[in-house]
């Protein structure tokens, strides 16, 4: 199993974290999470999320329990997590397209209300919150980051898982990471996936 | 100008500072390092733009712009990461300011305590933001480019403790009759005395230690003295005990004085090779329009007038002239054109070109976004965003269950500031008018806030302005009964009636309006506008004498007075009132024309056609004009004539645009301001 570090898989919502998170928990790692949050069809299998995390911005005591484990985390999140600790990140990449309609399909059948923007300044915030994200990473040394295409993950999961595994310095069972992918859940799509090259 | 010598420009920024508390200081010899400046130089009126709001007014100052174009909208904004609001930042302006636009032409700009600076960005030369002079030690540095200078500025910030007892002596001379431990308000004082001195002591600083070609200093102080002491300057003030006005009637003189002090410092740093503009981003009343002090508490913005001052010296500059028409959105096209660069078509004001000790064309380019940006020191793209809509994001990604939502009492502050915002970008719109574009921001507040007042009338004037006669009607119907009898109600109807050909209804609406009418000039503006309509000259005349009583700086009064006279065919009369209109604004289209008109009736046909090309050139219905032009330059100049006669035939086909400068005063504030 992985060393003692914390592994944080993050990213936009909707942008593949709660897969990766099986994945993950598929392949034999231990996940802080508490089960709160129930599955439903928008994550069939589950969120594997922690309530406490959520709460970063004033309270960081769920870090004393996340050592050798992985945990979500929002990107708007990042910043407030200590720089003195060993952390990998995962951190998932979906076209913001695709992450927009999500949302707003999972927003719609909830009854909430999502952002009165239009897709394309919607988009354009979140491009900017990536890139925040993607700096205050690069400017932390302590954070090392493998970066993750969800079609990627879908359409190739065992390279990926691979992938994973060397970033993790572990012993994951990479062919059960892999068949926890189901393809038939990744439903706004642009287009099918290209080959990887 | 002699472009083989190398020009600086100081340009001084005093928040809400006014001639008419000026003028008779500078009368007793109080003002001196202005007056110096003053009998050198130039001085003019410099009219503000709604909203009257200081951030987006030097936003304006900076930038050439209106809010719609710059993006500052208000004092705070919504933090990006949604936790909360904070003082406006520099990352949500939307184009480039005059330091930008200086860096990359390799210029230098030594900015200090500028509104909506921080955090700072990292500009050829120093930026001191504003929130350097109020952050916390552990934080200035971040308020600072380039930061190795922080150090050497803190150093040099005043600490409201350091103001001593007899320093404020000259602000209250029965200082020592204060009881200090019920009234706070010397302390106040001595906070704001503070600031202003921190602001002087980083510029005089900088001013010497670092090089410049724009040196921009701002300094608040004038207007937040204002209002905290204005109601007690003399005279006495119903509502004012006589040992208030006896302590405090001192502060707003001592308040300039201490200015006039600080600008004869700064001016002893420069050399013959600077110009030097000092401007305000509007007035401040100060004698019998002040508001009672309970009312100007709640309402500040209403102590605000809509004229500040423009002050001009230096080699470029002419001596002992004035300058008429200026608008705070013409400094920037100024520095640019005495700097020696091009004026970008984008920006909304002009170069003072008229008081320039010598004729120059300034270059124009179609505008400076997009220009040399990675030489420009902006913030980085990824940084720079809407903070409305960064907070919108926040919210849906809160509402997805991601993060833990703020507090309610934050959700709540967070909407209404993206509201209040929201609003003040409306008031700019309509204030240009840009009618079509407000109207979907104002539809997007109605659904939010169905009865707001406010927007309900906004809406059906801006309606009413496209057209939009029965969706306009629909909504005023809306209106409960006490809202609909007001004033500002029945003279939409009466437009509204008008439009749809029903003259007597109109008329029924204006009485109606003229009967209900509170005392306010914008008021008194649209009922006389409404009376000539219908020719009712002598009504209209009232009407537009009563708005100046109470506000005698008032163009749109003056140009309505000059409709009756040229009804009346009283040429000299109008002539007169247009050109003290066009005095007040130069940006004034209609005023031109009704100039024109009464300079060709008053047999002047040269002058005549200068009015008429000054409102063509501003835009106003140029079909009309181009056939006045093809009369007047028949006699003179055949050649011409017959180019505004093509001109003529290629417009006829087109629709026609009426340029209408009154309403829009009277739209750009929210009824009973």
């Amino acid at each position: 199993m992985p060393g003692n570090f914390i592994t944080i898989v993050s990213g936009l919502p909707r942008s593949g974290t709660s897969l990766m998170m099986q994945m993950l928990q598929a392949g034999g790692m231990r996940l802080l999470t508490d089960g709160q949050r129930a599955p439903d069809d928008h994550n069939p299998r589950g969120y594997f999320e922690h309530e406490s995390v959520k709460h970063s911005r004033n309270d960081l005591s769920w870090l004393n329990e996340a050592g050798g484990k992985a945990v979500k985390v929002i990107h708007l999140l990042l910043p407030h997590l200590p720089t003195d600790r060993d952390c990998r990140v995962i951190f998932m990449l979906r076209d913001l397209q695709e992450v927009i309609v999500s949302q707003r399909v999972m927003l719609k059948q909830q009854g909430r209300p999502a952002a009165t923007l239009t897709d394309a300044a919607l988009a354009g915030v979140f491009e900017k919150q990536l890139a925040t994200a993607h700096q205050w990473l690069a400017n932390h040394p302590n954070f090392r980051v493998l970066y993750i295409n969800y079609r990627d993950a879908i359409g190739h999961p065992l390279e990926v898982a691979g992938e994973i595994n060397r970033f993790l310095t572990g012993n994951l069972r990479v062919a059960d990471m892999a068949a926890a992918v189901d393809p038939a859940l990744y439903r706004q799509r642009k287009s099918m996936p290209a080959d990887r090259s | 100008m002699n472009p083989s010598r190398k020009r600086k420009v100081l340009l001084i920024g005093w928040d809400s500072a006014d001639w008419e508390m000026i003028d008779p200081l500078l009368q007793k010899g109080q003002m001196p390092a202005l007056a110096q400046l003053l009998t050198s130089g130039v001085r003019g009126n410099l009219a503000t733009i709604q909203p009257v709001l200081s951030p987006m007014l030097w936003t304006s100052i900076a930038t050439g712009k209106r809010a719609d174009k710059h993006g500052i909208c208000g004092f705070t904004e919504p933090l990006p990461d949604g936790t909360g609001i904070g003082p406006v930042r520099s990352t949500s302006r939307k184009c480039k300011a005059i330091w930008n636009i200086l860096s990359q032409n390799g210029l230098k700009s030594n900015i200090v305590g500028w509104f909506a600076t921080d955090p700072p960005e990292p500009i050829n030369g120093v930026m001191v933001t504003d929130q350097f002079l109020i952050a916390p030690e552990d934080k200035i540095a971040k308020s600072v480019h380039p930061p190795e200078l922080a150090d050497t500025l803190t150093a040099l910030r005043v600490p409201p403790t350091s103001i001593m007892g007899d320093d404020l002596l000259a602000f209250i001379p029965r200082l020592k009759e204060v009881d200090l431990k019920t009234d706070k308000r010397p302390v106040k004082l001595a906070r704001r005395l503070a600031k202003a001195a921190s602001v002087q002591a980083v510029a005089t600083a900088l001013i010497q230690s670092e090089p410049w070609d724009l040196m921009a200093v701002y300094f608040d102080a004038i207007d937040q003295f204002g209002h905290e002491f204005m109601s007690y300057h003399p005279p006495r003030m119903p509502g004012i005990t006589e040992q208030d006005f006896e302590f405090y009637q001192h502060v707003m003189t001592g308040c300039y004085r201490f200015h006039d002090m600080m600008l004869h410092v700064l001016l002893q740093y420069i050399d013959d090779q600077t110009n030097v503009i000092l401007v305000s981003d509007h007035g401040y009343e100060c004698g019998h329009r002040r508001l009672p002090p309970e009312v100007a508490k709640k309402n500040p913005e209403g102590c605000h007038r809509g004229f500040g001052i423009a002050c001009l010296k230096g080699p470029d500059i002419k001596e002992n002239e004035r300058l008429y028409g200026a608008t705070i959105l013409d400094v920037t096209p100024t520095i640019l054109a005495l700097l020696g660069l091009p004026v970008g078509g984008d920006m909304d004001g002009r170069p003072w070109l008229e008081v320039f000790r010598q004729e120059i064309k300034p270059e124009r380019i179609f505008g400076w976004e997009g220009l040399g940006d990675s030489k420009a020191g902006l913030h980085k793209s990824e940084i720079r965003q809407d903070p409305a809509e960064a907070a919108q994001a926040v919210a849906q990604l809160v509402e997805l269950g991601y993060i833990a939502p703020p507090g309610k009492d934050v959700q709540e502050t967070i909407q209404n500031t993206i509201r209040c915002n929201k609003i003040s970008l409306v008031r700019a719109m309509i204030d240009t008018p840009r009618m079509a574009q407000a109207v979907p921001l104002l539809r997007e507040l109605m659904a939010e806030k169905k009865e707001d007042e406010w927007c309900v009338l906004t809406l059906a004037r801006c309606l009413h302005g496209l057209g939009q006669l029965k969706e306009a009607r629909l909504l005023l119907e809306t209106t409960p009964p006490e809202v609909k009898h007001s004033a500002q109600v029945q003279l939409l109807l009466a437009d509204l009636a008008l439009a749809e050909g029903n003259r007597d209804q109109a008329i029924s609406h204006v009485e109606a309006a003229n009967a209900n009418a509170f005392s306010h000039h914008l008021l008194f503006n649209q009922i006389g506008r409404a009376f000539l309509q219908f020719a009712r000259w002598q009504e209209a005349a009232d009407a537009f004498r009563k708005s100046l009583e109470t506000e005698p700086d008032n163009p749109a009064a003056l140009d309505g007075l000059a409709s009756v006279h040229l009804a009346k065919g009283e040429w000299e009369s109008a002539v007169e009132k247009s050109l003290e209109a066009v005095g007040l604004v130069h940006f004034y289209p209609e005023a031109h024309f009704h100039l024109a008109v009464a300079l060709e009736g008053s047999g002047r046909p040269r002058e005549a056609i200068a009015a008429y090309e000054t409102a063509l050139g501003l835009g106003y219905q140029p079909a009309l004009l181009h056939r006045h032009l093809v009369e007047l330059f028949k006699p003179i100049d055949a050649q011409k004539s017959e180019e505004h006669k093509r001109a003529c035939i290629r417009l006829r086909q087109q629709p026609m645009f009426r340029a209408d400068f009154k309403s829009n005063l009277a739209e750009g504030q929210p009824p009973g301001a």
